[in-house]
């Protein structure tokens, strides 16, 4: 489990544009985040103001002096690579989704094949985030998902800006985890 | 309940305004026989918890009665042991109400076999003030593989008697028959009940409650035999009209078949029957019964059937039982064809030390710098 030499561990949090990536660590973090926002110049501009142009970063501390780090890692595609360099030594991946993205869906199942590697050595949890503002598709779509693909991860409804709902998604992250 | 209970309930100590609720609520009941007893008579015990002190007394009481259930009026954190029932104050008859049949129904659960042992479980730890509950959390089971307390022998001839309860006549049903029958139809059904009504939109799968929140608990864990609940066709309502709490169909369905089981499975429910989870439920939203994540991941690892799942899993029969029938009840099970099940080395998982820290640390109720 300990891959540093300081023999904390780190979680990657990732997800498109927009998702809650960065609220989510917030949320979590018992440091202040390290966050990069600057006015996006690429793509994604006409999508979010402030897009994320660098990783962001929490820690978690647990008793015992443990550590955990989070990640958090680029919405954008062609920042793909930065998703390698971090999955070295990683106790799981935590996928926040957008429901109020135009598809959900299709969002979800990039992910999971961007990460497939990583999820087949760890573990993964998806968090729906946005289900106040846009319902549908609702949990019960995503458990459908779920089992029409044959998948057993965790799916959750999660509030970004809610430290117990991002607890409960850990929790199934880690219990995931064999 | 399915026939009358004589229960003697503990008084000592109560103040007089919770003395006069309790006659108000029971004492022509047609579902208990109530009656007050001296602290060592009583079936069920209630006490007010203000501090310390009362943290040790009742320690004490359940070492002497350790499979009779506890009702603790408690300022803010709940107790977390075995058989006992926290009611946070403000106290209201509902909350009463709702504890004391859950208290009847443990009450009922629990054979004289296991009443006579002697087992509460670790001692309760008092309370720091302004700490959160966890040095007042008793872990059940040292050992995972011995009974624990208020497990039911499933062998034994009346386990059915113990172990089961009638989705029929509780909310949970009425829910679903609602939800069935709506989509089908494509219209809007109204619930009417005595605490207030529900109204089910098929077009959003969603519910609106226009009953005090409180009062959902008590609604779902009575049988209707108090609820008198009845069901109207509405149509064209006005949905904008209508103010705010909506929750979803499954949420809502989720809770009331957890808190309608109270540790028990839907009669006819198979104890061998091999089954798998389809998927995780929705815990964010949906309440999270105790263990259940480890059973989750158990079941969704596995095919057994409850008894297997019972037998090797080290967890508190009534949480696995709860689980399953919330499971049940919004459709989450996968059952075998093949009876038996298949899988030779069944274990549950084992949790690394850095992960177990870790899952310890998120659990509700734990020390969090937040």
């Amino acid at each position: 489990m300990k891959n540093s030499a300081n023999g904390a561990c780190k979680i990657i949090i990732s997800g498109p544009v927009g998702a809650g990536k960065s609220t989510a660590i917030g949320t979590l973090s018992d440091i202040p985040v390290v966050v990069t926002k600057e006015l996006a110049t690429d793509e994604t501009k006409g999508m979010k103001q402030g897009a994320t142009e660098a990783m962001d970063y929490g820690i978690l501390k647990i008793p015992h002096g443990e550590v955990v780090h989070l990640y958090g890692t680029r919405g954008q595609e062609r920042f793909d690579y930065m998703r390698e360099a971090l999955a070295e030594g990683v106790l799981g991946l935590i996928l926040l989704i957008s429901n109020a993205d135009a598809d959900p869906f299709q969002s979800l199942d990039g992910f999971l094949k961007a990460y497939e590697n990583l999820i087949s050595r760890t573990a993964v949890a998806v968090g729906i985030t946005y289900m106040d503002k846009a319902p549908m598709p609702g949990i019960a779509d995503y458990q459908k998902y779920m089992m029409d693909h044959d998948l057993k991860y965790p799916i959750f409804q999660v509030d970004a800006r809610n430290i117990k709902d991002l607890q409960v998604l850990l929790q199934a992250l880690l219990y995931s985890i064999e | 309940m399915a026939q009358n209970q004589r229960v003697q309930i503990s008084t000592e100590g109560l103040n007089q305004g919770i003395i006069q609720i309790l006659d108000f609520l029971f004492s022509n009941s047609q579902d208990i026989d109530y009656a007050k007893s001296e602290v060592d008579e009583g079936d069920i015990h209630i006490i007010q918890v203000h501090s310390n002190r009362e943290i040790v007394s009742l320690d004490a009481y359940r070492k002497n009665h350790p499979n009779n259930p506890v009702i603790a009026f408690v300022e803010e954190r709940g107790i977390s042991a075995e058989n006992v029932i926290s009611v946070k104050r403000p106290l209201s008859p509902s909350r009463l109400k709702s504890a004391l049949y859950e208290a009847v129904e443990m009450h009922r659960s629990t054979s004289p076999q296991s009443r006579n042992n002697n087992d509460p479980g670790p001692a309760i730890q008092p309370q720091s003030k302004g700490k959160t509950s966890r040095a007042s959390q008793v872990k059940p089971g040292v050992n995972g593989h011995r009974p624990f307390a208020s497990d039911v022998d499933l062998n034994a001839p009346d386990a059915p008697e113990r172990i089961f309860f009638t989705p029929d006549r509780y909310l949970m049903s009425r829910l679903k028959r609602t939800y069935e029958n709506a989509r089908k139809e494509k219209t809007n059904i109204q619930i009417h009940t005595k605490m207030g009504n529900f109204t089910y939109l098929h077009a959003t799968n969603q519910v609106h409650l226009d009953l005090v929140k409180n009062n959902l608990k008590s609604l779902s864990s009575i049988p209707d035999g108090e609820t008198a609940i009845m069901i109207d066709l509405k149509n064209n309502l006005d949905i904008d009209g209508m103010t705010r709490h909506f929750v979803r169909a499954d949420h809502l369905l989720w809770n009331a078949s957890v808190w309608a089981s109270r540790g028990r499975l839907p009669h006819g429910t198979d104890l061998d029957q091999s089954f798998m989870l389809k998927c995780w439920p929705n815990f964010t939203k949906w309440a999270i019964t105790p263990s259940a994540m480890k059973i989750t991941v158990f079941w969704l690892k596995f095919r057994v059937s409850l008894r297997q799942t019972v037998e090797v899993l080290g967890v508190p029969q009534r949480d696995i039982f709860r689980l399953y029938s919330a499971c049940e009840a919004v459709d989450l099970l996968d059952f075998c064809s093949d009876r038996k099940s298949s899988n030779a080395h069944i274990k549950p998982t084992k949790i690394k030390s850095l992960v177990g820290m870790m899952i310890d640390y998120m659990k509700p109720g734990s020390e969090s710098k937040k």
